[in-house]
């Protein structure tokens, strides 16, 4: 069994787990394995068989049994349930629709039901159920209340509270005003614009992937990728000093991580040219602002030219562009960390004169 | 009906059934909720707490009733019948009586009423009147006057209708008591008999399961007035700190530990049992009341937790904690910062009020750990306050070349406990996280030990005064005589010569341990040293505590012989192994590239020849171990200890400590101990550079001694008790602490009882006449002039008792401080002397006669001669000095009752006994004796020759 460890504490290092969850995803999405009963059953089963193996493990066990983390644990699930409904009814419409038929929900489209009891019976119901639920999860799962916060002894690691576990992931690879103020804006600013940015009315009142795959494919990446699987990467694999710990690892509060990471100005100047660091910072800082510029210029002129031409076409410019925005924008977190764990960068502009890093 | 079915998406009765049976869950769910919310521990423990007192309220009843006497009992209750049967008899009477007294008092009533009701009228009338005074109405104030003094009549007129009703009323109720008497004290006699028992069955139907009771504490009602409920004390201002905020302290231990403060419950099983010193804490007449100290100030512990771990409980030991684990599930509180001390502790929480104090009394195992503190000078390298301008421990290496050789200073440094098992100085070297393989040198720490050690020797011997020291020519010491005398005069009594100690001291300090075993001496000094060492240790050592015993040239020559026989058992010659030069330059660059560039170090090394490289690395080491927070070395005066401040380590967190690879409860106080037992232990399996490593020594403490230690370390914590709290030392405790301190230093206790501890040379002389004096109330008895006098320059008070008081050399200062102490000790500190009401001795002839009569002499012989000294178990000191001597109200007090003063004294009581005296005469007896000895002046003569005699030996 240790080899087996091994292998997914390696390939649990923050590098392999993002960018295998991202090739997982789309390999999902794309390839329609798993948008069956079969599908279903299998990857409940492979959830649940990695869960209770791995309980077997002390370490592991340790993490997964904490009163706070099993909400988590029901996440995933969760996520995972509502990814097959929504996307096996999407892939059977794709099959209804190219055989000719109406989707499922248009054929029952015209069907009409009462309020009550139809509605409001069953409401009340769900309401019966989930109460008596809570209140068997709170008497029998304490509150994992402590004592009042000391600061001299503060709990380490310090988490942010579940649900922002993944902004506090890119905390890692972004300075706080950006991961913690305008990253989080652009995303509730971002989704509230979806409606006024996609006016395309396909996939309206039903399920489909494939008239809506880059709607799709990328919400998904946003969602699952961007947020699900930081929120678990930062409640199992991040711990003590927010240090990086395999699932089958032990905590060790004293494990030390080399911190030697750079800023783009020292690569460019330094080590490219050979020089010292220009002192004044918008000169030092140029192949930062060029880089930032290029990304979001070339980057989403290329995009219209290419993957996005169709879309381009439909979309008037404006549109366009805070679709770009956002898009690059929610890119660039993959991307930065891809920029971390290759080439050790730390900020492409650092400007710790008016605290401005990016 | 039938329309709406056809549209329904569900199943509507099945519905129905989801509904019931969700419902039925929901209830289900609540119900558990509340059932496991109204399960406390605490619950189950008040309610076998009431069922325990029901018990023994039920067995305390009927002890009383059986004491009462059934038979007493039941003539009691047929008294109370018969009276009532016969006033069955006169029942006209009796109603005709009880129908008057109901008029009569209704009666009274109505006029008593009336009257208080035009009280009230009255008073209203007369603030109208005060108010039209007031607005200058001369026409109201007029009318209402008249009406005033109307009323006025009035009221008095009803006042005397209503006492008259209150008489009749009364001799009606008198009649009927006349009727009733017999029966009225027959039921008070039945109630005098069961007086006690009532009060019990009153407190059982309080806590009996009744159904009233049962209601008030169930689930949802018991928030009303339950007996089942959280008992807390709020001791005034008692704090703690968390978040930088202050909190009160609430204690409620007692929600479970109910009997902690009530007596008769010392056998109960926990937590119903009452407090082990009820006299001293809890009690509310104690000094340490429950109201105003609470529980966890002292104890530690979580106050406001509720069951058994969130009060974070601390066991004793393994065992309990095993028992704990199974029992109550106990695991350690790690939210919680301050866990209540181990049952073995508890004398820790004392030192939060009582600073200032050397000794507290009655915390024996603090006490001995602040013995075992200061006898082993951790102060020497830690910072602890109250520890502060305490003498090194060790002795000063200013003049070590003349003491000691090269190699076998090398051989001590190495591992004194080699030399001398029981030696206090501790190892340094060779310990076992510097001893094996280093990157591959099988050799390394054995070559850098000998490289490191043969530099400090380097160092102090080039840094040592020199000069060879010389005994007399021609004359030769007696080592039988000497030995006599080692054993007589009281060397022993701060000298053991190897493994003298009691197996039941093991743990405890020993005054006898104060100064250096002398097993082995021979083999680390010369003749010559000792004997100029004993003849004046000053001479080497000006800050040693070691006295001068005044031997003569030739006493001294015999000590010196007997002590040049003490060989130990190791003969082995001492040799001084050659340092691997490459390794000691390795270790000099290790430390220079410290600070310096590694070519500037490299230049300054190569400048040094080999012995100067010796001398630096010595420096380097002697700096790096710290080893001048023991010893006096020259160069290092003012270097700071090397040891981490203690002050507060008793509230470190446990997260502050590094536990690394060793395996313990995660605790300060398993943390501690082990450092104390394995101070470098704590390195094993560590990866560290030699400059890394853990430098604290090795003492070689036994287990009990580390937790005595450790249990004053847990004592050293950030103080938060309020002032009114802490034990306040006043002058008098000033001195007192002030004197300790000399005595420890000058092991005042190895010879005499002080306070009742002491006298540790009594183990080693048998013979009670011959062991140096019991101290009790020397500051009551003794005039201070003299005792400072004394102390610069002791002489014989009792001749034949061989211990030497010795020359201390005391400054001016430090005689007054010991002068001080024991007059603080006898509370006579503040006393002025001399005392103004004895300044004459008018009775001095009548004296003298007693003096004969009473045969004083007889004991107290001017001149003791070898017959006397024969039987010296009779003979007592010379009463001539006794003027100069002793205070005239004590020997006032000494005479009246002699055992008092010193219990077990050989002194006849001739006046007094038992609140009494012998003869009405008596007083005045015993004034004129003190007025003899008090102008006791003819024989001074003899004193002084004595003392000129004591000088000259």
């Amino acid at each position: 069994m240790q080899w087996f460890k091994d292998v997914v504490n390696f390939l649990s290092q923050p590098q392999y787990y993002i960018l295998l969850s991202m090739a997982g995803l789309l390999g999902l999405v794309y390839t329609r394995v798993a948008w069956n009963k079969a599908g279903l059953l299998a990857g409940t089963l492979a959830l649940t068989l990695f869960f209770s193996l791995s309980a077997l493990d002390p370490n592991f066990h340790i993490i997964i049994s904490k009163a706070d983390n099993i909400p988590i644990i029901i996440m995933v699930y969760l996520v995972w349930l509502a990814l097959w409904g929504a996307l096996s009814q999407g892939v059977a419409n794709d099959d209804r629709m190219a055989m000719g038929l109406p989707s499922d929900e248009a054929q029952e489209g015209g069907k009409k039901v009462w309020c009550w009891p139809d509605l409001v019976y069953i409401e009340l119901l769900s309401m019966l159920l989930v109460g008596a639920l809570l209140v068997v999860w709170s008497v029998v799962l304490k509150a994992p209340l402590e004592e009042p916060a000391n600061p001299v002894l503060a709990p380490n690691p310090s988490k942010a509270p579940w649900y922002f576990l993944g902004l506090q992931e890119m905390l890692v690879y972004f300075d706080p005003w950006l991961a913690g103020v305008v990253f989080p804006s652009l995303i509730i600013l971002g989704l509230m614009a979806v409606p006024y940015i996609d006016p395309n009315p396909l996939g309206n009142g039903y399920y489909t992937f494939r008239q809506r795959r880059f709607a799709v494919t990328w919400f998904l990446f946003g969602f699952v990728v961007l947020w699900c699987v930081l929120i678990f990467l930062g409640t199992f694999l991040r711990g003590p000093n927010w240090n990086f710990f395999g699932p089958y690892e032990v905590w060790d509060i004293h494990k030390l991580e080399a911190l030697v990471n750079v800023n783009l100005s020292e690569y460019f100047w330094i080590r490219l040219l050979g020089q010292p660091l220009p002192s004044f910072w918008l000169v030092r800082e140029l192949p930062g602002f060029v880089a930032v510029g290029a990304y979001f210029s070339v980057a989403g002129w290329v995009l219209s030219r290419t993957y996005l031409r169709p879309m381009h076409r439909q979309m008037s410019r404006l549109r366009f562009a805070i679709l770009m925005l956002l898009f690059l924008a929610m890119m660039a977190l993959p991307i930065k960390m891809v920029l971390r764990w290759l080439f050790n960068l730390k900020y492409l502009i650092a400007i710790p004169e008016y605290f401005f890093n990016i | 009906m039938a329309r709406s079915q056809t549209l329904h998406e569900y199943n509507i009765p099945r519905l129905n059934g989801w509904f019931a049976a969700l419902s039925v869950l929901m209830v289900v769910c609540v119900i558990g909720m509340v059932v496991d919310d109204y399960n406390r521990d605490w619950k189950r423990y008040q309610r076998d707490y009431y069922r325990l007192e029901r018990e023994r309220l039920q067995k305390a009843e009927a002890q009383e009733l059986e004491k009462i006497g059934p038979q007493q009992l039941d003539a009691a209750r047929q008294a109370v019948t018969q009276a009532q049967a016969e006033l069955q008899g006169h029942q006209d009477r009796l109603a005709a009586a009880q129908a008057r007294l109901h008029q009569t008092s209704g009666d009274w009533y109505v006029r008593d009423q009336s009257s208080r009701f035009l009280k009230a009228a009255y008073d209203v009338v007369k603030y109208e009147f005060g108010a039209a005074q007031e607005r200058h109405d001369a026409d109201a104030a007029m009318k209402l006057r008249s009406k005033i003094e109307g009323m006025e009549d009035e009221l008095s007129r009803r006042r005397l209708a209503s006492e008259a009703a209150a008489a009749r009323r009364d001799s009606v109720s008198a009649q009927l008591a006349d009727i009733t008497r017999q029966h009225d004290d027959a039921a008070a006699k039945l109630d005098e008999l069961t007086k006690s028992v009532r009060t019990m069955e009153k407190r059982l139907l309080k806590i009996a399961p009744t159904f009233s009771n049962r209601l008030l504490n169930f689930a949802m009602l018991d928030f009303i007035a339950p007996s089942i409920r959280i008992q807390q004390v709020l001791p005034p201002n008692l704090t703690y700190t968390v978040n930088f905020g202050v909190t009160a302290r609430i204690d409620r231990c007692q929600t479970c530990h109910l009997a902690i403060d009530k007596a008769g419950w010392e056998d109960a099983p926990q937590p119903f049992r009452t407090h082990p010193k009820l006299d001293l804490f809890v009690g509310s007449n104690s000094k340490h009341s429950l109201a105003d100290f609470g529980c966890t100030e002292c104890h530690g512990g979580r106050p406001n937790g509720l069951d058994f771990n969130r009060t974070a409980h601390t066991p004793n030991d393994e065992e309990e904690a095993a028992r704990w684990r199974k029992q109550y599930g106990w695991k350690p509180m790690h939210y919680w910062e301050w866990p209540m001390f181990a049952a073995h502790n508890y004398e820790s929480g004392c030192l939060k009020c009582h600073q200032g104090t050397r000794h507290i009394g009655g915390a024996p195992q603090y006490d001995r750990g602040r013995d075992l503190v200061e006898r082993s000078g951790c102060y020497g390298c830690h910072k602890i306050a109250g520890y502060e301008g305490l003498p090194k421990i060790g002795p000063s290496l200013l003049q070590v070349a003349r003491k000691l050789t090269p190699a076998f200073a090398y051989r001590w440094i190495n591992d004194p406990k080699l030399v001398r098992a029981h030696s206090k100085m501790p190892r340094v070297f060779n310990l076992e996280n510097v001893v094996g393989e280093y990157r591959g040198d099988a050799d390394y720490w054995s070559k850098r030990s000998a490289a490191e050690v043969n530099g400090i020797v380097a160092y102090l011997f080039d840094k040592s005064a020199r000069g060879a020291y010389a005994m007399p020519a021609g004359q030769r010491g007696n080592a039988a005589r000497g030995k006599e005398l080692f054993e007589s005069i009281g060397c022993r009594a701060c000298h053991m010569i190897g493994p003298e100690q009691d197996a039941k001291q093991d743990w405890a300090v020993t005054p006898r341990e104060r100064g250096p075993n002398l097993e082995a001496v021979a083999t680390k000094t010369s003749p010559e040293w000792i004997f100029n060492w004993i003849r004046d240790p000053r001479q080497y050592d000006s800050k040693t505590a070691m006295p001068n015993l005044r031997l003569t040239e030739q006493e001294a020559l015999d000590v010196t012989a007997y002590l040049t026989t003490l060989r130990g058992s190791d003969d082995t010659p001492y040799r001084r192994s050659a340092p691997d030069s490459a390794m000691v330059e390795a270790v000099i660059m290790d430390y220079l590239t410290n600070t310096q560039p590694v070519a500037v170090a490299r230049e300054q090394l190569t400048k040094l020849a080999a012995h100067q490289r010796a001398v630096l690395l010595g420096e380097k080491i002697i700096a790096r171990q710290g080893c001048f927070g023991c010893h006096e070395i020259a160069g290092f005066e003012k270097t700071l200890p090397i040891g981490t401040e203690l002050t507060e380590e008793g509230s470190k967190p446990v997260a502050r400590l590094a536990f690394n690879n060793v395996r313990l409860e995660p605790s300060l106080e398993a943390w501690l101990t082990h450092k104390m037992l394995h101070p470098r232990n704590f390195d094993e399996g560590m990866h560290m550079l030699p400059g890394e490593k853990a430098r604290m020594p090795e003492f070689g403490f036994s287990e009990p001694q580390a937790q005595a230690i450790v249990g004053n370390i847990l004592a050293w914590s950030k103080n938060t008790v309020p002032l009114d709290r802490t034990k306040r030392v006043d002058s008098r405790g000033e001195l007192i602490a002030k004197g300790e301190r000399l005595i420890a230093f000058r092991n005042c206790r190895g010879c005499h009882v002080i306070e009742g501890e002491g006298g540790a040379i009594y183990d080693v002389i048998p013979e009670p006449a011959m062991r140096p004096p019991n101290l009790a109330n020397e500051g009551a008895k003794v005039q201070p002039d003299w005792l400072v006098e004394f102390l610069h320059g002791p002489f014989p008070i009792r001749p034949w008792v061989q211990v030497r008081m010795p020359t201390f050399g005391f400054t001016p200062e430090e005689a007054g401080t010991a002068a001080n102490y024991f007059m603080a000790l006898a509370k006579k500190n503040d006393d002025p002397y001399p005392l103004p009401a004895l300044q004459s001795f008018p009775h001095a002839k009548d004296g003298a006669q007693f003096f004969a009569i009473y045969k004083c002499q007889q004991c107290h012989p001017a001149k003791v001669t070898a017959a006397s000294a024969a039987d010296r178990s009779q003979l007592a000191p010379n009463l001539a000095m006794a003027s100069k001597r002793l205070r005239p109200d004590w020997v006032v007090a000494w005479l009246t009752d002699p055992q008092t003063q010193m219990p077990g004294t050989n002194m006849p009581t001739f006046f007094y006994a038992d609140g009494e005296y012998f003869f009405p005469e008596a007083p005045q007896h015993i004034e004129a004796l003190r007025d003899y000895l008090m102008t006791f002046s003819s024989q001074v003569a003899s004193s002084s020759s004595q003392r000129g005699s004591a000088k000259g030996k």
